[in-house]
């Protein structure tokens, strides 16, 4: 029987099925989304991960939640077949990025967790012969696809790190340009392109007052330069969030997501 | 190789009423949240509330420690009712609580606002005993500005004002204990030997000091001199202001003791904007 106490109760919420939705060959986006009390209402946050495929070599990039895993298993099974993974890439060692680790080095017996790795040992008890450190700069060569690690200009935690796959030009990037959707209107695998509206500045507030608290006390101006270097540096065509609508028309967004950003400031 | 780095220990901070369950990390490059330095060491800590045939643990540190914490956590409750509750729900907050539910006969689980189940995450983490259902697990959930009872303790949770994620810092009137979470860690110890709690205020006279100091926060809170700090911090003093905090309990490093130090360490928060402009790199 399960119990419960308090004021604020959100199991009974509707546990949303895991997606997956091939964004350009070999990249498929698996859409993790969790249903969360916003008020009197239920939103959509997602928790997403992305599986790159190469004709090599395979990367998970972020694993999702936990809860996710019956789901998750079942799908990597499906996508990659006898051939296996060989990177576990969290963006950084926070639950919704990096809570499957364990399952997925033990799924995955020839696998490593690659990236910026310190933590996992403590964190996980991840072995220290399965954590392969890649600096930011270098390049994984899938074959076919090439998934460079790189600075993570909007971020929470230190060891964080954003991904650019050069051949799809695609970058992951964790936290940052994260917002909320709709729970009843089947928006979560929608690209950004297909969503009805552009994102709002409370669905963009709700995701940034709590996984990145501190931009709500940022000089945000300096920081948005770094962010338009970042991007004039790899122009990516898709920019995949893991708590986000992946965005295909990064132009278009870019001013909402800055825009909500500054809404929610508190300087 | 971390688990041969020293053993949990257990240090009785206020006879029969506090004590600290420490844990130790290298401070070798292999932790994020805490800079180099071959001279001294990281604690992972968690606190055991004590009264008789009562205890509450606050946080249970990180994975590789599991044994080392379940067992100290054993020997300070002995046959006590124990109940549980995490500052945030993070691998360093998280990362035993499996183990302690199921190795210790933990029924209760109190945490602080609108997340999902524990043991959602923690199954993940903990990679412990399959004996625990979510179903045989009490979670009580709280606001994160509340004044409450957990297993015979008065406490108050407050919204943390310096943090990553949603984190509640616990406040105990009666042993006048501020829990603070990942904040107020950032002196670590010279040794595993080290006191357990800081007393010497933070010199802000001494570079040397400071900058070490500013290296640890901004190891953890490398954003921090990215922000106007000043709303922050001016809530995080305001925390101690109003209220009788004799120790500040953090989930890392060494305790610290007594409002000298105390100000000292937000005088020293308030001088990192300065020392790192804001066109710098934000970790």
């Amino acid at each position: 029987m399960k119990r419960e106490l308090g004021r604020e109760v959100t199991d009974g919420i509707p546990l949303v099925p895991v997606k997956v939705r091939e964004l350009a060959p070999g990249v498929s986006w698996i859409i993790g989304c969790i249903a969360v009390g916003h008020g009197d209402t239920l939103i959509h946050s997602h928790a997403s991960a992305y599986l790159l495929t190469g004709e090599h070599h395979s990367a998970l990039i972020d694993t999702g939640y936990p809860r996710h895993w019956p789901e998750l298993d079942t799908i990597l099974d499906e996508l990659l077949g006898d051939r296996g993974l060989d990177y576990i890439i969290p963006t950084h060692p926070e639950i919704p990025h990096a809570g499957l680790v364990r399952q997925l080095i033990d799924k995955y017996p020839d696998s490593v967790v690659a990236g910026d790795v310190r933590d996992y040992h403590a964190y996980f008890g991840i072995p220290e012969e399965r954590l392969r450190a890649v600096p930011e700069g270098e390049v994984l060569d899938l074959g076919g696809l090439r998934l460079e690690v790189a600075d993570a200009v909007i971020l929470d935690l230190p060891a964080t790190v954003w991904l650019f796959e050069h051949t799809t030009r695609t970058l992951f990037v964790a936290d940052a340009f994260a917002y909320a959707h709709k729970h009843a209107d089947g928006e979560c695998h929608l690209l950004s392109s297909e969503l009805p509206d552009q994102p709002t500045a409370e669905q963009i507030g709700f995701v940034t007052s709590r996984a990145l608290y501190w931009t709500m006390f940022a000089e945000l101006e300096p920081l948005f330069a770094r962010l338009d270097a970042s991007l004039e540096h790899f122009d990516p065509a898709v920019i995949a969030p893991a708590h986000g609508s992946v965005i295909d028309d990064p132009a278009a967004i870019l001013p909402h997501i800055k825009a909500g950003m500054r809404e929610v400031s508190r300087l | 190789m971390n688990e041969v780095l020293g053993p949990t220990r257990v240090d009785e901070i206020i006879p029969g009423r506090l004590f600290r369950v420490a844990s130790p990390l290298p401070l070798d490059g292999s932790i994020s949240f805490a800079a180099v330095d071959p001279e001294r060491v990281e604690w992972v800590n968690c606190y055991v509330l004590t009264s008789p045939g009562r205890a509450l643990l606050i946080d249970s540190g990180v994975r590789i420690h599991a044994h080392g914490v379940v067992d100290a956590v054993r020997g300070i409750v002995g046959d006590s009712v124990l109940e549980v509750t995490i500052t945030r729900t993070e691998p360093d907050t998280l990362g035993n609580i499996f183990h302690v539910i199921a190795e210790l006969g933990v029924e209760t689980v109190t945490i602080f606002g609108n997340h999902v189940h524990p043991l959602d995450f923690s199954n993940a983490i903990d990679g412990g005993p399959e004996v625990v259902e979510k179903g045989d697990l009490m979670v009580s959930r709280r606001p994160f500005a509340d004044r409450f009872e957990l297993n015979g303790f008065e406490l108050e949770s407050i919204p943390a004002p310096m943090r990553v994620l949603a984190t509640a810092w616990l406040y105990s009137a009666e042993l006048k204990t501020l829990f603070t979470s990942d904040a107020f860690g950032f002196v670590k110890p010279l040794s595993l030997d080290d006191d357990p709690v800081d007393r010497e205020p933070l010199d802000l006279q001494d570079e040397v000091a400071v900058a070490l100091f500013h290296a640890n926060v901004r190891a953890k809170f490398g954003w921090l001199a990215q922000t106007r700090s000043d709303q922050m911090l001016d809530a995080a003093g305001a925390v101690f202001a109003e209220r009788d905090v004799d120790l500040v309990a953090p989930t890392h490093g060494k305790m610290l003791a007594g409002s000298p130090v105390i100000d000292s360490h937000l005088a020293g928060l308030r001088r990192l904007p300065s020392a790192y402009p804001i066109e710098g790199h934000n970790r």
